[in-house]
This record gives C-alpha cells, sequence and structure tokens, in this order.
C-alpha cells in the first residue's frame, strides 16, 4: 500500500482518540476539584473526594460485594464452561449444535430480556433477591465467555493429546487433566481476566437481580439519580484504575502468547 | 520384555473391565457435559420460554395469573406510545451503528494499512473497553451537563450565551454515548478483518488499472464485508436493547424500547405486558441478526 | 510358528453408509514388523484405530496377546501409538514426555528415571532431555514420540504414518533407524503408510490394502514379484500393463495382442481368457534383432535418470510401455525390439477390482 501518506487518516484518527480519551480525562480531573458542583475550569486540587470516598460505608460495601460476585461467578462459570467446552469439543451427541447456540444466548440476547427472564422465574419460585441471584445470573453469562475461549483453544489443539494420553495409560477423564488442562492455562487465565472485569462492572441484568445490597456500577447508578456529589468522580476514577489491572494482565498475556506463537514458527 | 499378566486372575479382570467399558464414554461425557447442561437448561431455557410464556398471562394489581390472552401482545405491537418508542429506538439504534462505523472504519483501515506498531495502536483505541461501561457513561455527562465542560467551553468562547440544553437528556446525547460506548466492539471487528486481507489484492488491484478511490470502492470495502457484518451485529442489538445510557442522559424525549420494558419490572409492575415487550425485542433482535447473517453469507463479492 | 501376537477377526467398520473396514481377516506374528499399506480411504488408519481402540469395530473381534479387546477401552490396552504428527504434550519437556506412560501407571521413581534415560539413549536422545518439545526438529520429535511409546514395553507398538511429516532426505535415514530401533528392541510394529517405498525397505510383511480389504500380505518381494492383482502390481513399484487374450496352442501359453501378435508366457495352469500380464520397466529389454519373445517398437522419448536412461516405446501392436535402456543408446522415432521375459510375466485376471 505504498503512495501518498495519508494525512487526513492520520489527523482522523488523532481526533478519535481525544474523542476516547477526553470524557475519561475531564472524569478524572474533577475528582480533585475542590468544589462541590462540576464546574469548569477546575478552581483547585484536593483529595478531600477520595477521603470520602474511602469512609464511606456504603462505597465500601458495593465494592467488597462486587469483588464477592466477581470471583465467585468467575470460578463457577470457570468450571461449568470449561467442562462444557471439552464435552462439545470431545464427543458427539445429539443435541450438540442446539447447546453451542444456547451457551451463547446471554451473550447475544440484550442484558433487559436476560435480566427480566430470570426474574420473573425467581419471582415465581419466590426467591428473594440477593447477593445469591446477582451471582447466579453472573454465573449464566460468564460461562458463555469460558466456553467460547476455551472451545477455540481446544479446536486448535486437536484431540491428538487426549489420545495420546489415553493411549499412554490415562483414562478418558484422567486424559483431561493430565494432558488438556495444562495446556489451557494461558486460556483461563485470559478468560478469567475478562469474565471478572465483566462482572465487575455489569449492571443491565445486575440491575433486575439486584436486592438491598449494592454493586459498584449499581451504586454509581442510583447515586447517578438520585444526586452528584465529586465522591461520584473518586468512585469512577478508582473504578477505572481498578480497569487498568486486568488491561495489564491482558496485555502480558497477550505477548505471553505472542511470544509462543513465536516460538513455534522458530526452527 | 513382556508386563501382560496371562494369569487367569489376570484374564478375568481384563475380561470384566471390558464389559464397563461401554458406559464409561458416556459417564465421561455426562461428568463433563452433565452440570453445564443442567444449569443452562435452569438458567437460559427456562428463563427465556418464561418470557415467552408469561407474555399470554393476565396481570391482576402485581400479581401473575396464568392464562393465554394474546392482549399484551396486541398491545404491544399496537400501542401508539409503544409504536413511537419503538421507531424511535429503531433509529437511535441505527444512527450508533452508523456513528461507530464511520468513526470506526477509518482508524481500522488505518491501523491495518498503515501504522507501523498496530499492537499498541489497537491498544489505545481498545483500552476503554476495559473500563466500565457505567464510568464511561458517567464521564460523558459531565461533559454534556448544563454546567458541563463542552457548555462552558462554548459560552467562554462566546459562540453562545445560554448552555445548550440540548446536549444533555436528549436523544442525541444517547446517540453520543452509546457511539461512544460501543466504538471499540465496531473497531474490533472491521480492523480483525482488514488486517487479514491479503494487501497483494489491493496491489493487483491498482496494477490492474484500478484507481485508488475505485480500488477502495470495489475491491477493500466488498472484502471487509464479513467485518462490517460482525461489527453491525455486535453494536445494533448491543445499542437496541440497552436502557442505562437512555435512562441516565436520554431524558423524557430518549427513553427507548428496553426502559418500556424495564419499567414494567421496576415501576408498573406488569411483568405480562413487559414480558411481552421484550417479545417484540428479542424478535427484531434476532430478525435484524438473522438478516446479517444472511448477506454475510451472500458469496457474490462483485468487483466490476 | 507360535500363536499370533495380534489378530483381526472379520472386522467390519462402518462410518454411516460407508464400509471403512469391510471384514479384515490378519494375523501378526510376535516380533514382526508389519505394515498396513494403501492409498488414503483403504481402511489402514480405521484399523490401526481399532487396535489402539480409538474406533470399536461393528462387528468381528480384535485379539491381542490372547485375548479379546474389541471393547478395552485405549487406556488398558498392552500396546502404544506414535502418532502421525506425533501428539507430544506442548506443556512438558522431553523426558516428561517419555515419562508420561509410565507415571500413569504409578511406576516408581527410580525406575521411572532410569527407563527413561534408557528409552532416550535407544532414539539417540539423551543430551535432549531437559528441553522443551517445541524447540525440537521434526526427527528429534519422531524420536521422542517413539522413545515415549518404547518406554512402556508394550506387547505391540502402532506407528501411524510418523515420517509423513519430515522431508524425503530424513525421511530415507528414518527409515533405517526405525528398523534398526526395531529389531533392538525385539517388539512388535505395525505401521500404517500409504508410501509404497517406505514399506518396502522396511517391513517384514506388508499387508496392502484396497477400499477397506485386504488385498494381499506377503513378504515386500513376493508383493514385488509376484502381485495378486492389477491394483497391488499397479501400487507398489513401477510397472507395465499389457491387456490381451490368454490362449493356449499345443501345451504352451500365449498372451495374443493385437494384429496377431503373440507372447509367449509360462503359467500354463492359467485358464484361456481376458487378461492383464504385468512386467517390470527393469524387467525389459531391447534387443537388435526379433525373436518369440519380443515385440516391435518404435521409440518415443528417453529421460535421462542419473544413474540410467529410460525410454518410453510405442508397441507396433497397440500400447506402450517404460523401459531402463543399458546396453547402446537409443533415440527418439528409432525402430527396435523388446525383450518381455516370460519368467517375469505376471498374469492378472483382466476383470479384478482390486481383490484377489
Amino acid at each position: 500500500m505504498a503512495g501518498r501518506r495519508p494525512r487526513g487518516l492520520w489527523v482522523f484518527a488523532a481526533l478519535a482518540l481525544v474523542f476516547v480519551y477526553a470524557p475519561i480525562a475531564v472524569m478524572v480531573l474533577f475528582s480533585f476539584n475542590t468544589t462541590e458542583i462540576a464546574v469548569w475550569p477546575m478552581r483547585g486540587f484536593t483529595f478531600d473526594w477520595y477521603g470520602e470516598m474511602v469512609q464511606s460505608e456504603k462505597i465500601r460495601a458495593a465494592f467488597l460485594l462486587s469483588v464477592r460476585v466477581a470471583l465467585i461467578a468467575t470460578l463457577v462459570a470457570g468450571v461449568l464452561g470449561t467442562t462444557l467446552a471439552y464435552a462439545a469439543h470431545r464427543f458427539r451427541f445429539p443435541g450438540k449444535r442446539l447447546l453451542q447456540r444456547i451457551v451463547l444466548m446471554p451473550l447475544v440476547v440484550p442484558g433487559v430480556v436476560t435480566g427480566i427472564a430470570l426474574l420473573t422465574v425467581f419471582d415465581q419460585i419466590q426467591v428473594q433477591l440477593s447477593v445469591t441471584t446477582i451471582v447466579l445470573g453472573h454465573i449464566t453469562f460468564l460461562i458463555a465467555v469460558f466456553f467460547t475461549t476455551v472451545f477455540a483453544r481446544l479446536q486448535g489443539l486437536g484431540t491428538h493429546i487426549e489420545r495420546a494420553a489415553m493411549d499412554l495409560g490415562a483414562s478418558e477423564a484422567r486424559a483431561f487433566f493430565v494432558a488438556v488442562l495444562p495446556n489451557l492455562r494461558t486460556t483461563l487465565i485470559g478468560a478469567a481476566v475478562i469474565a471478572f472485569t465483566l462482572s465487575f462492572d455489569e449492571i443491565a441484568v445486575t440491575f433486575f437481580l439486584t436486592g438491598t445490597q449494592n454493586t459498584v456500577p449499581m451504586l454509581i447508578y442510583s447515586m447517578l439519580r438520585t444526586g452528584l456529589t465529586p465522591t461520584v468522580n473518586a468512585l469512577a476514577t478508582t473504578s477505572l484504575l481498578i480497569s487498568l489491572v486486568p488491561i495489564a494482565v491482558a496485555a502480558a498475556v497477550g505477548a505471553r502468547i505472542a511470544r509462543e506463537g513465536r516460538a513455534e514458527v522458530l526452527p | 520384555m513382556s508386563a501382560i499378566d496371562h494369569s487367569p486372575a489376570g484374564r478375568l479382570s481384563a475380561a470384566r473391565r471390558t464389559r464397563r467399558a461401554g458406559p464409561a464414554r458416556s459417564r465421561t461425557l455426562a461428568l463433563f457435559g452433565g452440570p453445564g447442561a443442567v444449569w443452562l437448561a435452569l438458567f437460559i431455557l427456562i428463563p427465556y420460554a418464561g418470557i415467552l410464556v408469561f407474555s399470554f398471562w393476565r396481570t391482576d394489581f402485581a400479581n401473575l395469573i396464568p392464562a393465554f390472552t394474546l392482549d399484551n401482545l396486541h398491545r404491544a405491537l399496537t400501542d401508539e406510545v409503544v409504536r413511537n418508542v419503538l421507531l424511535r429506538t429503531l433509529w437511535i439504534a441505527l444512527a450508533v451503528t452508523a456513528v461507530t462505523f464511520v468513526v470506526a472504519f477509518p482508524l481500522a483501515y488505518l491501523g491495518a494499512f498503515y501504522v507501523k506498531r498496530k499492537r499498541l495502536f489497537v491498544f489505545l483505541v481498545v483500552a476503554p473497553m476495559w473500563v466500565s461501561y457505567i464510568v464511561r457513561l458517567y464521564s460523558w455527562r459531565l461533559l454534556l451537563g448544563s454546567d458541563g465542560v463542552l457548555n462552558k467551553a462554548l459560552i467562554g468562547a462566546g459562540v453562545i450565551d445560554h448552555p445548550l440544553e440540548f446536549l444533555l437528556f436528549s436523544p442525541w446525547a444517547v446517540i453520543l454515548t452509546l457511539s461512544y460506548v460501543y466504538l471499540p466492539f465496531m473497531f474490533i471487528s472491521l480492523f480483525s478483518v482488514l488486517d487479514g486481507l491479503d494487501k497483494s489484492l489491493m496491489r493487483a488491484a491498482g496494477d490492474l488499472y484500478a484507481a485508488p478511490a475505485r480500488r477502495f470502492a470495489r475491491v477493500t470495502i466488498p472484502l471487509s464485508k464479513p467485518g462490517i457484518a460482525a461489527g453491525v451485529m455486535m453494536v445494533f442489538p448491543l445499542a437496541f436493547g440497552d436502557y442505562i445510557a437512555p435512562g441516565l442522559v436520554g431524558g423524557t424525549g430518549g427513553q427507548m424500547f428496553a426502559n418500556l420494558v424495564q419499567n414494567q419490572f421496576g415501576t408498573t409492575f406488569n411483568y405480562p405486558f413487559g414480558a411481552a415487550l421484550a417479545v417484540v425485542l428479542l424478535a427484531i433482535v434476532m430478525a435484524v441478526l438473522w438478516l446479517l447473517e444472511r448477506w454475510r453469507r451472500v458469496e457474490d463479492v462483485r468487483v466490476f | 510358528m507360535s500363536e499370533p501376537l495380534l489378530s483381526l477377526r472379520a472386522v467390519v467398520k462402518r462410518f454411516g453408509e460407508v464400509d471403512a473396514v469391510a471384514g479384515v481377516d490378519l494375523d501378526v506374528p510376535r516380533g514382526a514388523f508389519l505394515t498396513l499399506l494403501g492409498p488414503s480411504g483403504s481402511g489402514k488408519t480405521t484399523c490401526l484405530n481399532m487396535i489402539a481402540g480409538f474406533e470399536r469395530p461393528d462387528a468381528g473381534e480384535i485379539v491381542l496377546g490372547g485375548e479379546r479387546i474389541n471393547e478395552l477401552p485405549p487406556h488398558r490396552r498392552q500396546l502404544n501409538t506414535v502418532f502421525q504428527g506425533y501428539a507430544l504434550f506442548p506443556h512438558l519437556n522431553v523426558g516428561d514426555n517419555v515419562a508420561f506412560g509410565l507415571r500413569m501407571k504409578r511406576t516408581p521413581k527410580d525406575e521411572i528415571r532410569a527407563r527413561v534415560a534408557e528409552a532416550l539413549e535407544t532414539v539417540q536422545m539423551a543430551p535432549m532431555a531437559d528441553r522443551p518439545v517445541d524447540k525440537l526438529s521434526g526427527g528429534q520429535q519422531q524420536r521422542v514420540a517413539l522413545a515415549r511409546a518404547l518406554v512402556n514395553r508394550p506387547q505391540l507398538v502402532l506407528l501411524d504414518e510418523p515420517l509423513s511429516a519430515l522431508d524425503a532426505q530424513l525421511r530415507k535415514s528414518m527409515q533405517v533407524e526405525l528398523k534398526r530401533i526395531q529389531e533392538a528392541v525385539g517388539l512388535t510394529f505395525v505401521y500404517v503408510t500409504h508410501d509404497q517405498e517406505e514399506a518396502l525397505v522396511m517391513s517384514d510383511l506388508v499387508c496392502v490394502m484396497n477400499a477397506g480389504r485386504i488385498v494381499q500380505l506377503g513378504p515386500p518381494d513376493e508383493l514385488y514379484h509376484r502381485p495378486v492383482s492389477r491394483f497391488v502390481a499397479g501400487f507398489i513399484g513401477r510397472n507395465n500393463f499389457l491387456t490381451g487374450d490368454l490362449v493356449h496352442d499345443g501345451g504352451r501359453v500365449y498372451l495374443a495382442l493385437g494384429d496377431g501378435v503373440r507372447l509367449p508366457l509360462e503359467d500354463a495352469a492359467q485358464p484361456a481368457g481376458p487378461v492383464v500380464v504385468a512386467v517390470r520397466p527393469e524387467r525389459l529389454a531391447i534387443t537388435d534383432s526379433a525373436a518369440d519373445d519380443t515385440l516391435a517398437a518404435t521409440v518415443r522419448g528417453t529421460r535421462f535418470l542419473g544413474d540410467r536412461v529410460e525410454a518410453d516405446v510405442e508397441l507396433e501392436c497397440g500400447g506402450t510401455l517404460s523401459l531402463f535402456v543399458n546396453g547402446r543408446p537409443v533415440e527418439a522415432a528409432e525402430r527396435v525390439h523388446v525383450r518381455v521375459p516370460a519368467g517375469h510375466c505376471s498374469i492378472l485376471r483382466a476383470d479384478d477390482h482390486g481383490r484377489p
């Protein structure tokens, strides 16, 4: 594609990146602003809102709840999604194609539908909305994350290594643990990071399944509806910092995958 | 060298194992597939089927009454308010899809064909996707509010005298924020296809006397069809089914279809009508996905 | 000969409507190097999968060491496989790959160490024990895969086209190496390949398969010199085919070709009728004068192959032959006589479809 340098495209890209980062940057700046209301230009610099955030019982509870929900949901969905992906990869059985479509439904169907669907079922069997219902909802859509990533990796691995393991004396189930699972490590780390972040940030489904306790996104949502204080800026900025962790992990894992990929190409 | 057990006991146990070997395979399948399958049945199949069933039920002061009535679906399809919101939702979702495409395509094109450090470029564009949805939404409220950065800047520059109220709490605000939130999805879809394109095809088109503009229209665009389809298939349903963004920045004139659904469960407690609305919403999303899937599969990539 | 180590009896495997294996009877003697040879789709790999336990026969039985193993799952069979593409475990190094089978059987640690070292020694990979497998060359991976099978001291080693991923030169040297190792460890090898040259070089017995059936089973020289069907004659080595009628005349047998040309043959027991006669290029010779056992022909072209010259000739009675020129050089368009030695002609029924 030699030829003219696309100067127009570069200018466009620069503007687009401003569009992408400006709102976030403004939010971060405001979290250090001294005045109560978000007025431009900023008046002064303060950490007060962060202090207020740390002291807020409500925010601390929401944070702990979000972490708990994300950890449990990621763990359970990881086990269910991985084993299901292995079953779909390894065996032929009736209804397999249907199953592969059903797993993905929560990713395709808008969150509002999934949310009310689960809500009505819980309502009908008279289950009180609580942390448990949030976790159940999160597991349901996180299974899809693990299923798709693990299934893709398994298809790439092929079935020859579990055949080799069985040939060398491992039973069918044991072959999975000794030969296949170790080769899923990088994939599972990546999927777990995605799953944790999705759960931590989820709001569309969570909205309908939340009882009396709020997750962090639900708390921000309710603060936005009731009245803004700059504490929200601090909370949102903190939430942003937490989001940077998976970005870093994803970058590291990505680099590792790239390195391993290169190693395969080298003689 | 042989380590085989030729004793009668060894043979007998081998024979017994032989008989058990048959069900072992299905046992392994049940072990791996069973728990996940049960979960899918309980928390996906039953709830989604439940929505369909509930849409035929009646309600009596927040009590659900099993019945078979088409009233809910009828109302969902004919009600004046519902229809207006549906049309608004359609054009908002289409506008969001269009905006993300118009912004993402040049970026993806630049990234695929001109940028040297591709990984860094992709990372820069996509990284905000990892930032919480609600945080990104909130950041726009700061920008667009009547005391927000944008209004202050415009007043300061003397462009306007009074804050522009339509910046926030309007369909425009919804389109803007949703486009912002879903841009990375469109970008990834387009970039992965454009980056995978055989660059020699473009050169071949140039070699065959196609001017750059023609080359772009007749080769690049048709070849990136799968990416366009994938991007639209992601962004349109997400935008169409969103209710958080319109709830926070849409105001009364920016409410979308999913907000109607939400209201039946959050404020009016008319579950059957809400279920009927959800069925309509889902039907529209599925229809769009189906159409796009068909469009994507059409092999007819006409070049001339 | 003692009881065979492995027997397939009337084994059938269907995939949908297709009979991938359509009734195979095969005995593999203890200590033999037996090759299942055939084109793709001939059923050889399906046979191997049934022996290894990855497919279950629909009919018939498979007997290993006197025991019926039809339903025995792969991990309980006293055999090990060298897979196509090796199937080494990417997460384990060379030593751990080789030790895998012993660990599955909970062999004591000291014994594992000793046997792994011994197995790596056998395949000449001892210094590589700590290497990750993805850093190995194709030939080295091949050796590790073999060591991983041998270390378990199985009754039987199955090899599924193990050399197909290697380049031609390495393949040649690995053929010799494999045969050496097999003789050294004294194990029974069942080897699957579509490469007839490979089969001839290594095997004690070659089992030619086509369309799910065994076409011919025998030592390599027997298959080469006495093919029982046109399929075998064409599949193994190069061959010329002459089509005509077998006629008896005064106690002698002839092949009647076109234009009243008759070629003497040897096997008088064959009944008269349409036949195909196969004769190897190296058995034909160009002579200056006509004789009973020569056919008149015109040279169409010659090819220089380094150690010899190959010529294509067109017979005056119809048909073409390929042969090697070892006497005086010939030129294109030259008229010659080709001697077809009756003792080296294989008479095959014209209507055979790959079956004996």
